[in-house]
């Protein structure tokens, strides 16, 4: 009896010191969008920034703190983060903000075909595709075992459609964590080598956007518009 | 009960093949690759640098992992890495090694014990370490000074002299510390053939620009270029002018060192501003404007036309008179037709009182590269006549103001800030990559193991009587028509109780003319057509059990008869 109370304590006092926590954060939250709204936007972006669980709209707010302090290579990184972390329901608002940030920068943004699809796959949750795919793959057995001889490769055929299409949004989502996506938060060379001394590919415009594929010491290999090669890790802003 | 545990066996071999591959064992690798395209070789040139890469699968320290053999070569720790992919994670260390001697090694085996005290080896490298091939490729650098001062550039070229055989693939600049100077390459290449001691060479010249920031003697990093050559010893032919691609060697030529001799920058005499270091001929202070008003801004060009050292040139300071205030704006470069090349420098002058201002000549003093002593250049004076605005322009108002007008443009260019909206992050739940493979896997499994064995089943029963079935008429027909060749009547019966047999499924103790008058009933024939049927299958019968030549007369239409009944049959049965 002493024991099961003890462990009621426990989970209480740390049920406790969560929402301590959540409060606090909030708070924060709340005050810095009172700042923002004074035009105290280094205060604000102080004040967001230190948040310890940045969820979307805290990001969504510090790229605005950004933009309005004219780093627009952190302001691009922040409202990316935003999507990155559920800020979904703000697409429309993040890339008419994105857009502003990259005509002062002079970069002309290249949005493939099929970016709003690779992005609303993104948006569900990695749980969520996994339970698909598994829910499609049991619905194909049960169906393939059960039909009669006349359906069965059309049945056969439709389903190894429907399974290939949700182990391609799996893919995607496993593609969309694994990757890793950087701006380039200060004119920079792209080179051939983890050296100075390689020759130099291309220069890359502050607020480029790159995928970084590793990083050797000082250094990480990038893919950019114009090709794949080192760039010095420092003047890389990780989404 | 056998194909049960013969599917069981299956299945756990499949889960525990899924499993160990997952598992797979932790490996150490070591490999020495080229520093520019990451290519594994077993032979490496004399004193030029490559990658040693240490990789082991798995989560593991590399720190205390020891080489065998390199204490050979000159080595220093370059970095490490994490490469992750799904449940899979790997750890490379990545060493610059260098051979200074000739001849063959042997690098490794690495080894590295685990925490849980596991012993993990790598593989053995063999290397040869070869002397390169000087006479294919040429490298030089050439600088035009020997002697320059702090800030100056020395200017020069890098000529690349390749065979007919050899092939430039990359070239390596000096890296210089930034607080040291620059090393730079300018666009212009020059791409020409010349003949050194009897050889012909492409050449290509690079024009380059050398600038140290601090005084002393200095000898400048070492330019290489790395070049795929054609090895003729290891050239093998084939017919029809082929040639293997190992035939050919890639090799690092570096240039000779050049040493530059840097002074500092003599002592400033005069008060003049500081211009730069060069050679400059003139400069002018314009202003289109003859008055304006007070916080007015007013534009001011100072163009500085000169022959060396112009593009690098800092907009210099202006000295205005008290009450009148200068921003530095946008520069200009451009070549003159003369050969010569200006520097359009912009300023805004806005004016704090209400004054007529006299705006004195502006004197500077450069350092003349030429005669290595400093001279002057003094601009032109203007007048400029303030009135008075509306509202007396106090000092820092302008840029502040110009602030929030920004501020506000930016304002309504970008969306709000959110603030009802998930401010808090929740971490994405998911199913591990295992649970989640196991899961896919067991169903995929089980789906294919339950499709055999159906597939199976049917062909064995199902789908032998499906056959019979499609194909009843077919055969009957067939049968029919071998018969009427051969006048033999009496296996008409037989052919038709098979033809019930299969088209209805029955078993052969079920076909018998009541169950065929039923099923016939049910198939929808007519009263009348169900006793024609019954007399004709009774003569079959009759023909079939009688001996032979029982019956005087054998109808003359009895396989006519026969064909027709398949045909009515096959329209509704």
């Amino acid at each position: 009896m002493r024991k099961r109370f003890g462990m009621v304590l426990i989970v209480l006092i740390i049920m406790s010191c969560c929402n301590l926590l959540f409060a606090t954060s909030q708070e924060d939250f709340l005050h810095a969008n009172d700042l923002y709204k004074r035009g105290d936007y280094a205060d604000a972006q102080r004040l967001y920034a230190s948040i310890d669980t940045k969820g979307a709209a805290v990001w969504y707010n510090l790229g605005n703190c950004w933009y309005h302090l004219k780093d627009y290579p952190q302001a691009i990184a922040c409202w990316k983060r935003c999507l990155k972390y559920g800020g979904f329901a703000w697409y429309d608002d993040v890339v008419h903000n994105c857009s502003q940030a990259y005509e002062i920068l002079g970069i002309q943004p290249h949005e493939v075909w099929y970016e709003h699809l690779v992005r609303t796959i993104r948006n569900y949750s990695l749980l969520w595709w996994q339970l698909v795919l598994i829910l499609v793959s049991l619905v194909s057995c049960l169906l393939l075992l059960r039909s009669d001889y006349k359906k069965k490769s059309v049945l056969l055929g439709v389903m190894i459609g429907v399974m290939s299409v949700a182990t391609s949004c799996l893919g995607i989502k496993y593609w969309g964590l694994s990757k890793k996506d950087a701006l380039v938060g200060q004119e920079a060379f792209l080179v051939a080598g983890t050296d100075e001394r390689f020759s130099r590919l291309a220069t890359l415009k502050k607020g480029e956007e790159v995928v970084v594929y590793e990083t050797r010491g000082k250094w990480s290999k990038v893919a950019a518009n114009e090709g794949v090669g080192w760039i010095l890790a420092d003047t890389l802003i990780i989404i | 009960m056998d194909i049960k545990i013969g599917n069981s066996i299956k299945l756990l071999f499949f889960c525990v093949s899924f499993f160990v591959t997952l598992d797979a064992a932790d490996r150490l690798e070591l490999r020495v690759v080229t520093r520019t395209n990451d290519t594994a070789v077993t032979t490496m040139a004399l004193g030029v640098p490559y990658t040693l890469e240490l990789k082991v699968e798995g989560m593991h320290d590399l720190h205390n992992c020891t080489i065998a053999g390199l204490e050979n070569f000159h080595s220093e720790f370059f970095g490490a890495s994490q490469i992750s992919w799904m449940a899979n994670s790997s750890i490379v260390h990545s060493y610059v090694i260098r051979a200074d001697t000739v001849g063959d090694f042997t690098l490794g085996p690495a080894t590295l014990v685990t925490k849980t005290g596991t012993v993990l080896s790598s593989n053995v490298l063999s290397l040869k370490v070869e002397q390169q091939q000087q006479s294919d490729v040429i490298v030089e650098l050439l600088l035009n000074q020997k002697s320059v001062v702090v800030g100056q550039k020395a200017t020069g070229k890098l000529c690349i002299h390749t065979c007919v055989n050899s092939q430039l693939i990359n070239l390596q600049t000096p890296s210089m510390d930034q607080e040291l100077g620059t090393f730079a390459q300018l666009p212009d290449h020059v791409q020409t053939t010349r003949t050194i001691e009897g050889k012909n060479y492409n050449s290509y010249e690079i024009p380059i620009t050398v600038l140290f920031k601090k005084p002393g003697r200095f000898s400048l990093p070492k330019v290489g270029a790395l070049c795929r050559v054609q090895n003729q010893k290891k050239q093998h032919s084939f017919p029809f002018g082929f040639s293997m691609y190992g035939a050919q060697d890639i090799w690092f030529y570096s240039a000779q060192p050049v040493v530059l001799e840097v002074e500092a920058l003599p002592p400033l005499s005069s008060t003049n501003h500081f211009l730069g270091i060069g050679l400059f001929d003139s400069v002018a202070l314009m202003c289109k404007q003859k008055s304006a008003t007070q916080g007015e801004g007013i534009v001011v060009l100072l163009d500085i036309i000169g022959r060396e050292g112009v593009d690098d040139l800092q907009p210099p300071p202006l000295d205005l008179p008290d009450g009148l205030k200068y921003y530095e704006s946008k520069s200009t470069f451009e070549k003159l037709s003369n050969g010569s090349y200006k520097k359009s420098c912009e300023y805004i002058i806005q004016a704090t009182r209400d004054h007529t201002f006299e705006v004195n000549p502006q004197r500077y003093s450069y350092f003349d590269t030429a005669s290595r002593t400093y001279k002057h250049l003094t601009t032109n004076s203007f007048k400029l006549e303030i009135t008075g605005g509306k509202k007396r322009f106090q000092e820092h108002d302008l840029p502040k103001q110009l602030d929030l007008h920004n501020d506000l443009i930016n304002d309504e260019k970008i969306a709000s800030i959110k603030t009802d909206g998930p401010w808090f992050y929740t971490p994405e739940r998911a199913l591990s990559t295992r649970w989640f493979l196991l899961c896919v896997g067991l169903i995929v499994c089980a789906m294919v193991l339950g499709y055999i064995r159906k597939y199976r089943s049917g062909l064995t029963s199902d789908y032998w009587m499906q056959k019979r079935k499609r194909d009843a008429f077919n055969a009957t027909r067939k049968t029919v028509a071998q018969l009427k060749k051969q006048n033999n009547y009496s296996q008409l019966y037989d052919t038709f109780n098979q033809l019930f047999k299969d088209r209805c499924q029955l078993l052969p103790a079920e076909v018998t003319a009541d169950i065929i008058e039923d099923r016939l009933k049910k198939a929808g024939f007519v009263r009348e057509s169900v006793e024609q049927w019954n007399r004709f299958f009774l003569q079959l019968a009759e023909l079939a059990y009688c001996k032979q030549g029982a019956f005087s007369r054998v109808p003359e239409d009895l396989f006519k008869r026969a064909s027709m009944w398949i045909n009515q049959l096959e329209e509704k049965l």
